[in-house]
């Protein structure tokens, strides 16, 4: 990532927008220089804690001292050492149904995230690179599924398909692509006026080369930055469509539906407390890091 | 201004037939039988009992003939008719809607007056412990999931320590207030009723509190930044130099000018605030808007779901629309076209 999105508002010598005033690459900078920029107390605590989630990821099945899906002993025992977060309403040690619950909580959310993102960005570059008639019908369409509020239509998307934890996933882009369709058809359009652009065209290059080699890559760092900070809350979202029924099915230990059970043995806290915890370390973790990440690259443009 | 709300009150109509042609066809492209809802698994063998259930909900006609149908029908203020309740939409919708309201305006004053507070703080102990305090408070209280805190404070507050109600929007066997307005609390002070009004007060407060936490840290953001910025005024330095001390400055001229901008959050907060009565009302069994999408949604109860599409898109559009008139009032710089 070597751009970094500056106001593009002033307009330039030739009648264009004038070319950012941030450094356009830091490339130049000796290495440290550019770490440097990233040491932040947010960033950095964002990025440990997440690097721990990916471990645990990864090693979920060492670390996790028992089978997620089957009784280790008592029900609804509460915290001890041999069971860290305690039993739930069928036995099973809600410590190990954590660590696994990481497996689907996050690879959905962020799979859910990038694919909002390649829809959006496609739909969203389109539009703002060939305007007319497709802007036209492109734009409304992102407008109209905004209109809604994103959980009645996740919920209606998810009721209609079923429930289930691949459903939730598509209800969730079907939920999220127009923000960045907004966001990259903004970046787009105050991007084509640029002097490179210009060039690129007066010399002969097709639309497509062009969009494809001189202005999506500048629309690059605004998109992912906001990816972090959304991904916060799609990691909420899968959690919540799973927590009113239409998420991931018992006997899934994806988290939401673990603090279902949680809330259906409402005495034994330790049952919500487990995945509840685990949520918010991810969450909170994540979205320090897209706080940081914006302050570094100055991204202000929300696109909503 | 009359011109800009009226071409954006035209708009409005376009935007909900997007919104219900989209709802009505994703509710018909289902692949789960929607006459077990309407019938009941139990009258699913008896064909007589599902003939004349598919006859009287339409069903037996083609796709497009039900939207025609739907359409016409939504023209004229019909919704259709819920396929659980078994009454119409509109009626479900009319009785449930006070309760979401009263929920959602005050977590909204809640979050305003709390956030501006929080806000003011964090700007005078600008780089102080205090300011990053509230910085990071700000960010935790948007990272929470809203279900697990309503657990939380439930479990603490009224499980543990006893000083919260229970859930729900009044005690048990408590009668509700005559209707008026639909919100118990205005309700029970217009019929006089003191013990009935703090009941409801009390049963507000928790879940309220709640539903503003996803709203307070972009206030308290919002309102830190906008004092800093106008604190390097040139009214502020006049004001100084004339001798007007530093906190009279900021009390009388910098406040009002840094809160116009909240203004323009109520707009944005409409849908947390629908996401957030969808989680909360669940966990609070508060019987409003909705608890009536999710018990729909389970139920694949697609009229009703479509209309809570809706009536969710109206509320949208409108704190939309309403926020920029406010803006545009308040503050005769922003100029609407």
């Amino acid at each position: 990532m070597t751009i970094t999105a500056g106001p593009l508002a002033e307009a330039g010598p030739f009648g264009g927008t004038a070319l950012p005033q941030a450094p356009l690459d830091d490339e130049k900078l000796p290495f440290r220089a550019r770490l440097r920029r990233f040491a932040r107390p947010q960033i950095v605590v964002g990025a440990t804690v997440v690097l721990v989630w990916l471990l645990v990821i990864a090693l979920a099945g060492v670390l996790a001292p028992h089978d997620p899906f089957s009784s280790s002993g008592g029900r609804l025992l509460p915290p001890s050492g041999e069971h860290l977060f305690g039993t739930d309403s069928l036995g099973r040690d809600v410590f190990s149904r954590v660590l696994h619950g990481a497996r689907l909580s996050l690879p959905i959310a962020v799979l859910a995230i990038v694919l909002s993102v390649l829809v959006g960005s496609l739909v969203g570059a389109v539009a703002g690179f060939f305007g007319g008639w497709v802007d036209a019908v492109l734009m409304p369409t992102a407008d109209i599924t905004m209109a809604f509020p994103s959980i009645l239509l996740a919920m209606a998307v998810a009721a209609a398909l079923g429930p289930g934890l691949a459903n939730a996933f598509l209800a969730i882009v079907a939920v999220w692509w127009p923000i960045y369709a907004r966001l990259v058809r903004g970046q787009i359009l105050s991007i084509k006026e640029r002097e490179h652009v210009l060039a690129a065209r007066a010399i002969g290059m097709g639309r497509w080369a062009v969009l494809r080699k001189h202005v999506l890559p500048h629309s690059l760092t605004p998109v992912s930055v906001n990816a972090t900070m959304d991904l916060g809350s799609i990691i909420i979202l899968v959690a919540s469509l799973s927590f009113l029924g239409l998420g991931a099915l018992p006997p899934s230990p994806e988290w939401g539906a673990m603090i279902t059970d949680g809330a259906a043995n409402f005495y034994q806290w330790w049952i919500a407390a487990g995945p509840g915890i685990a949520m918010v370390s991810v969450v909170l973790a994540v979205n320090f890091l897209g706080d940081g990440l914006r302050d570094v690259f100055d991204v202000k443009n929300r696109g909503r | 201004m009359l011109r800009f709300t009226l071409r954006r009150l035209a708009l409005i109509p376009l935007l909900l037939w997007g919104i219900v042609t989209i709802a009505f066809f994703l509710s018909r492209s289902v692949s789960s039988n929607p006459l077990v809802t309407i019938v009941g698994e139990r009258n699913l063998g008896n064909p007589d009992v599902v003939a004349a259930a598919t006859r009287r909900w339409g069903l037996d006609k083609s796709l497009a003939e039900q939207y025609w149908v739907y359409l016409t029908n939504l023209v004229r203020g019909d919704l259709g008719t819920s396929f659980r309740t078994k009454s119409p939409v509109l009626d479900d919708l009319g009785a449930r809607l006070p309760a979401t309201l009263e929920l959602a305006f005050t977590a909204l004053v809640i979050a305003v007056v709390l956030g501006t507070v929080g806000g003011v703080i964090a700007a005078r102990t600008q780089g102080r412990v205090a300011d990053g305090v509230l910085r990071v408070a700000a960010l935790a209280g948007s990272s929470l999931p809203v279900f697990w805190v309503g657990l939380v404070f439930l479990f603490v507050f009224y499980a543990t320590l006893g000083i919260a109600p229970s859930p729900g929007r009044l005690s048990a066997r408590v009668i509700p207030p005559p209707d008026v307005t639909g919100f118990y609390t205005v309700d029970s002070l217009l019929a006089g009723d003191w013990p009935l009004f703090t009941d409801a007060f009390a049963h507000l407060l928790m879940p309220a509190f709640i539903m503003s936490l996803a709203l307070l840290g972009t206030v308290i953001r919002l309102v830190r930044s906008q004092m800093l910025e106008e604190q390097g005024a040139d009214y502020v330095r006049t004001a100084r130099a004339k001798g007007m001390a530093r906190g009279q400055v900021l009390n009388r001229h910098v406040l009002k000018n840094a809160i116009t901008p909240v203004v323009t959050l109520i707009g944005v907060s409409v849908g947390l605030l629908i996401m957030g009565a969808v989680l909360i009302e669940t966990i609070f069994s508060w019987n409003g808007i909705g608890t009536y999408a999710v018990e729909s949604s389970r139920g694949l109860d697609f009229p009703a779901i479509t209309g809570v599409c809706l009536v969710g898109g109206v509320l949208f559009l409108l704190g939309n629309l309403l926020t920029d008139i406010a803006y545009a009032t308040i503050d005769p710089r922003v100029r609407l076209s």
